[in-house]
């Protein structure tokens, strides 16, 4: 494409220049001056052209600094089995669960997906960060004071995506519903009295966006119309007992770090922050889930599941994975990479046995234990 | 007088907007109100690779995991449908479903009992239906579009397609009326730049249907083209094409590749503007799908036919095409 363009400036050029001598040469200039003109000329395009195609490369290489990775491969945190699924797989004593549509979603928006399992020494977590491109941490039921859980796990995750990034190496995160929650709990310090609120926030709501919530990271690329459906909608699907409010983020002095980009109502009409984001590390918590409008389907929980509103829900997991593609971490052979992922592992039909979850991934079964 | 040059303006602008819905070929589409859309897709003989990779189980028919979570990504939940059924199971299966989704593959059509009879069921039933103002959309996906095409002209020999070459992936050079078609009247610009632009759409089909393929069984009168691509010795063929009554839609190219499939050697397009583009043909599908009400007799009647029901094999990691698999109906070793 660009030699295309040289060559068409050079043609247009000598034409020009052949037009320029003949010219000279009809108004009776001396020989001898028409070459020192075209020779002068031509010294000063040639080296203009030079310094041009010098700063044009430039650009190139900042570009190249920031190319995506298109094939990312994105860690999901398992946590502790949940205790509605422990009783109909009592036989397997699963150690931890992943809800598929969380995998599903982070697929849909092409990346690969491998499971993170918990109860895991420092390193496992390090090694592994180490060949992926990011790690969402789905929401759940599980409490944060249990040892060798999600909220270990996510500690580590948490301070080891910390040192990457602050070593330059970009490293995303992204917590959903309580994935969020422990965001927040662990920026506040883990050995403080943990930093949220009760609340009961179980339906759908629209989100009321800040004012600046267009400068956000998050926000900054979303269509019109999707922020339209979720502001004006009931759209973004809320399951949680523990809220964050504005008063946790101070209480902390966290409003330095963490910028607010949209609030959300509880049934009591509590004002609870619905989407954060990290100000320097790449970091993405949303108290709702988007996850569930595309992929869940037990009949007792409705969602707007309208083509726009899919389209608007999807967006979280797209940003997500856009943010992932800046990180170049890899296997180190394909080998390594097939036998990690989450294709190595079958969901269960929860769904059918009336589970809250429609599939679900278990790992590490306890038989007799 | 105010009340009746009120009354005037109102009818002149009634009028109006009556003769704009009459030039338009705007028919009263069913409002796409089914959020629990269910999308049967067709399964199709194992594949000659895969079948080497499971000799014992011997499978029946497999599906491509992608197919299913590119319809599942567009907000619908799937239900495998089986080869080499009498008619009246795929009777019995379109009145539960809300469409059907004929995926790709490299089966041939003059099999018995295969993709193409259960193919030619599902397409005269859906016929059937829409003729009775029961509206059910059919996709097809390049075989599936192909086995369109060749429905529409009867199935005879030779089949009404052509030999060609084409894996590469290419950009959609759009019809100028492309905008004036169900699929595409209301795509967003930005995908439709992205879509004729860009690089983004997969082929991978040693066949094509050709505008003279069109010609030579008269089916433009029934079948609008909205756009080509060239095949690799560029050969124009048509990429996307659809019905004229029945919502019944057809792409050459694989949309459900960008996002689902990972194969490192076939290079395929992942970039968002490449998944955006591409996904935009499920998004469709499923939307029509949305206007159809057929549903199953109760949750548990549900539950028994949802694809949720089979694992995915993940034969990626065997060197298949394919990153995952459904297979149906082993056989076991014949003696």
């Amino acid at each position: 494409m660009v030699k295309l363009k040289y060559t068409e400036y050079t043609r247009v050029y000598i034409i020009i220049e052949v037009l320029t001598i003949a010219l000279m040469w009809c108004v009776g200039i001396e020989f001898a001056s028409i070459i020192m003109i075209v020779y002068l000329k031509t010294v000063f395009v040639a080296s203009a052209v030079f310094l041009f195609s010098c700063c044009d490369g430039e650009t190139a290489i900042q570009s190249e600094h920031i190319k995506m990775n298109e094939r990312p491969i994105i860690g999901i945190l398992s946590q502790e089995q949940d205790y509605r699924l422990k009783d109909k797989y009592s036989q397997e004593n699963f150690m931890s669960y992943i809800s598929a549509s969380y995998v599903k979603s982070v697929e849909a928006s092409g990346a690969r997906v491998l499971p993170i399992f918990i109860g895991k020494s420092r390193n496992y977590y390090k090694e592994l960060m180490s060949k992926i491109n990011g790690v969402l941490y789905p929401g759940g039921n599980t409490w944060f004071n249990q040892s060798d859980g999600y909220a270990d796990a996510g500690q580590h995750i948490y301070e080891i995506a910390q040192e990457f990034n602050d070593a330059g190496d970009y490293f995303p995160l992204f917590g959903t519903c309580l994935g969020f929650e422990l965001f927040v709990i662990m920026a506040s310090g883990k050995d403080r009295p943990e930093n949220r609120v009760h609340c009961v926030a179980i339906g759908n709501y629209p989100l009321m966006f800040t004012e600046d919530y267009r400068s956000s990271k998050l926000f900054n690329q979303i269509s019109k119309k999707s922020a339209d459906l979720l502001e004006k909608e009931n759209s973004t699907v809320h399951h949680h007992q523990f809220c964050i409010v504005d008063e946790n983020l101070e209480r902390y002095n966290l409003t330095k770090d963490w910028r607010v980009s949209s609030h959300s109502m509880d049934n009591q009409g509590k004002k609870f922050i619905s989407s954060i984001e990290h100000r320097r590390y790449p970091f993405y918590g949303v108290q709702f889930h988007p996850e569930k409008p595309a992929f869940e389907w037990n009949k007792k929980n409705k969602y707007l599941r309208s083509r726009d509103a899919i389209d608007a829900q999807r967006y979280f997991m797209d940003f997500f994975v856009e943010e992932c593609k800046r990180n170049s971490h890899k296997f180190i052979d394909e080998k390594e990479e097939t036998d990690s992922l989450i294709y190595n592992y079958k969901p269960y039909y929860t769904g059918a046995q009336g589970a809250y979850f429609t599939q679900c991934y278990f790992f590490e079964p306890q038989m007799g234990h | 007088m105010a009340q009746a040059r009120a009354a005037l303006l109102f009818s002149v602008v009634h009028m109006l907007g009556c003769e704009g819905a009459a030039t338009g070929k705007e028919e009263i589409l069913p409002p796409a109100t089914n959020d629990r859309p269910i999308v049967g897709i067709l399964s199709q003989e194992q594949s000659f690779y895969l079948h080497s990779k499971y000799p014992e189980e011997n499978y029946t028919s497999y599906i491509a995991a992608s197919y299913v979570k590119d319809v599942e990504a567009s907000g619908a939940r799937v239900v495998p449908i089986l080869i080499g059924k009498p008619r009246s199971y795929y009777e019995e299966l379109l009145k539960k479903l809300n469409g059907v989704l004929l995926p790709g593959g490299a089966t041939y059509f003059n099999q018995s009992n295969g993709y193409a009879d259960a193919g030619q069921y599902i397409y005269e039933i859906a016929m059937k239906m829409n003729d009775a103002g029961d509206y059910f959309p059919i996709f097809g996906t390049c075989l599936g579009f192909e086995l369109l095409i060749i429905l529409a002209s009867g199935r005879g020999e030779p089949e009404n397609r052509i030999r060609c070459y084409s894996y590469s992936n290419m950009p959609l050079d759009f019809t100028p009326d492309f905008r004036n078609s169900k699929m595409f009247a209301e795509a967003p610009d930005e995908l439709v730049d992205i879509l004729a632009n860009e690089e983004v759409t997969v082929n991978a089909h040693q066949f094509c249907i050709v505008d003279k393929n069109l010609n030579a069984f008269n089916l433009t009168k029934d079948w609008q083209v909205t756009s080509y691509s060239d095949d690799d010795f560029d050969v124009q063929f048509i990429a996307t094409i659809e019905h004229t009554r029945y919502p019944f839609y057809g792409v050459q190219f694989h949309p459900e590749k960008n996002s689902f499939e990972w194969k490192l050697s076939k290079k395929y397009p992942h970039s968002y503007s490449a998944i955006k583009a591409n996904r935009y043909f499920m998004d469709f599908f499923v939307n029509e799908c949305r206007r159809n009400v057929h549903t199953f007799a109760n949750a548990a009647e549900e539950n028994k036919y949802a694809i949720y029901n089979y694992e995915a094999k993940f034969t990626g990691v065997l060197g298949s095409q394919h990153h995952e698999c459904y297979f149906f109906e082993p056989r076991g070793l014949k003696n």
